[in-house]
């Protein structure tokens, strides 16, 4: 389960930190700021994931 | 103006022909505004789909119709005297845009947004317009679904949704970041449609994720789609996401032929038991009436297609929202705030990781299209849920972060809970009028979806 790839516990825990730096822990601690947080983890760890070489595809446009 | 109608009631025709019998003199365009009000005052209060109704400069336009049918060598545009209504994140001039927002609870526009302008130089008449989730985001609508009191209509199109399928407006304007017109199209049991990214302008419309947001429309057939499209399309110089691809005829007469179909196999796999079960006999109905159904993927696994998806909608929203955020926090709706505060964190290198994946994403989606003419697949994972939520975009998103045209179709009703089931059709880039083609022969195979139980 991605729940439980290390990886994805790293990218939740930054994540947290910086929440916890900008919103403080009491916004940090409330369940909608936390579904976001995991959704958010989920997703940069698995983009994350996936290799690119500096040649490879250009970030824009987006709809050639 | 001559008193003999169609035997259809006027509130159930669709844009197309009501657009017919205005043209030919058979109907008046103040009658047919004047039943959509009154059908509007009646059943709206069962769903809540609109925002605000314009009836008084609505009926003042049908008058300005009426009198152009009185004269023969004016040419009339497509939608002549037809009524639509605009998600209210769609600037229109003179009339209240909120997109949900407190704060902007009496912004008044003074120019219509380039969509609707276009809509209105076609003829079509501005009745209202209609609820949108905040900020076209996920936060639960006030809008019910016209079909359970108890579902979601979905979101964030939801007045779209709902209102054309209780029959208040026979088409209306939505946008799609994730899945915002199609899923509430298959919730509610009627037809919604995203053209190609770049096809239709977006000047004037709330942005929420630029390079993902599209305008769309529901309609209660996928001819209205074609007239719609043929409408709206085309360059705008001054939308920097506009393109300049040529416009072809969206609109045809001819009978299409069966098509080429790709059954999505990782879609269905995603989707509940009884949702993939009905789209595996949707396609062996329709191989059965001579279309060719070959098992396809969208070329990427499902969830990096949608984890790409949620890293740029989550990074631009943030940049879009950010600051009025900071301007206005006890006034946005607790998951669009949660949204946006957690996209300021996100770093801005993962983001245009997920910029480059998204052409390898369109490069296979593309590979995958290349033996078919459309894919077709579930447009939702399950029929509508509670209200507590609008729905998962999971099955409408992967086109909305290709950014290529896909076509939800009403496709029956799920017994046991009395809901509509929908199937999705997509395909390539600047291919609407294939996709439309498609959409039209699909839906010519389907059982004619009956109307909501709440608007009877």
């Amino acid at each position: 389960m991605e729940d439980n790839d290390p990886a994805r516990g790293a990218v939740l825990e930054q994540l947290e930190q910086a929440a916890l730096e900008t919103y403080g822990e009491e916004r940090t601690a409330e369940a909608t700021l936390r579904a976001a947080l995991e959704l958010a983890a989920t997703a940069v760890w698995r983009v994350a994931q996936e290799r690119l070489e500096p040649l490879g595809p250009e970030p824009l446009p987006t709809h050639d | 103006m001559t008193d003999t109608h169609a035997p259809t009631a006027l509130h159930e025709l669709t844009a197309h022909e009501a657009a017919k019998l205005i043209a030919e003199r058979q109907l008046s365009p103040v009658e047919l505004v004047n039943e959509l009000l009154q059908r509007s005052a009646r059943v709206d209060p069962q769903v809540r789909a609109w925002e605000t109704l314009d009836a008084d400069r609505a009926l003042a336009a049908a008058r300005s119709a009426e009198e152009l049918l009185g004269q023969t060598d004016t040419p009339l545009g497509a939608l002549h005297g037809v009524p639509f209504g605009a998600k209210d994140i769609f600037d229109t001039a003179a009339l209240r845009t909120s997109a949900g927002f407190g704060p902007y609870a009496q912004r008044i526009p003074v120019a219509d947004c380039e969509p609707v302008a276009r809509l209105k130089r076609a003829g079509a008449i501005l009745l209202g317009k209609m609820v949108t989730t905040q900020f076209a985001y996920a936060d639960p609508p006030r809008t019910r679904n016209p079909w359970s009191a108890e579902r979601t209509p979905g979101g964030s199109s939801s007045g779209s949704a709902a209102g054309v399928a209780m029959r208040e407006v026979p088409l209306a304007l939505g946008s799609q970041t994730a899945g915002s017109v199609l899923r509430p199209a298959a919730y509610n049991g009627v037809v919604g449609f995203k053209p190609t990214y770049g096809r239709v302008s977006k000047r004037g419309v709330f942005p929420l994720a630029w390079s993902l947001d599209h305008v769309g429309v529901l309609a209660r057939g996928v001819e209205d789609c074609g007239v719609f499209l043929s409408a709206v399309a085309g360059y705008d110089p001054a939308d920097p996401t506009s393109v300049s691809e040529p416009v072809p005829s969206f609109v045809t007469e001819s009978e299409p032929p069966p098509p080429r179909l790709g059954l999505v196999s990782d879609a269905l796999e995603s989707a509940v038991p009884r949702v993939a079960d009905h789209v595996r006999s949707v396609a062996r109905q329709f191989e059965s009436a001579g279309a060719r159904v070959v098992e396809v993927t969208l070329g990427e696994p499902l969830d990096l297609i949608l984890a790409v998806h949620h890293a740029i909608m989550q990074s631009e929203t943030a940049a879009a929202h950010w600051q009025l955020l900071e301007q206005y926090p006890g006034a946005y709706a607790p998951r669009l705030r949660a949204y946006v505060e957690v996209g300021r964190l996100l770093p801005s290198a993962i983001y245009l990781h997920a910029q480059r994946l998204r052409r390898r994403v369109r490069a296979a989606m593309a590979r995958s299209l290349e033996t078919v003419d459309a894919l077709l697949l579930p447009t939702a994972i399950d029929v509508a849920p509670g209200r507590d939520t609008t729905g998962a975009p999971s099955l409408q998103a992967p086109f909305s972060l290709t950014g290529f045209p896909s076509l939800s179709l009403p496709s029956g009703v799920l017994e046991e809970e009395g809901l509509p089931l929908a199937v999705q059709l997509a395909t390539a880039p600047w291919q609407e009028a294939r996709l439309l083609s498609v959409g039209r022969w699909c839906e010519a195979q389907l059982p004619p979806m009956p109307a909501p139980p709440l608007s009877l």
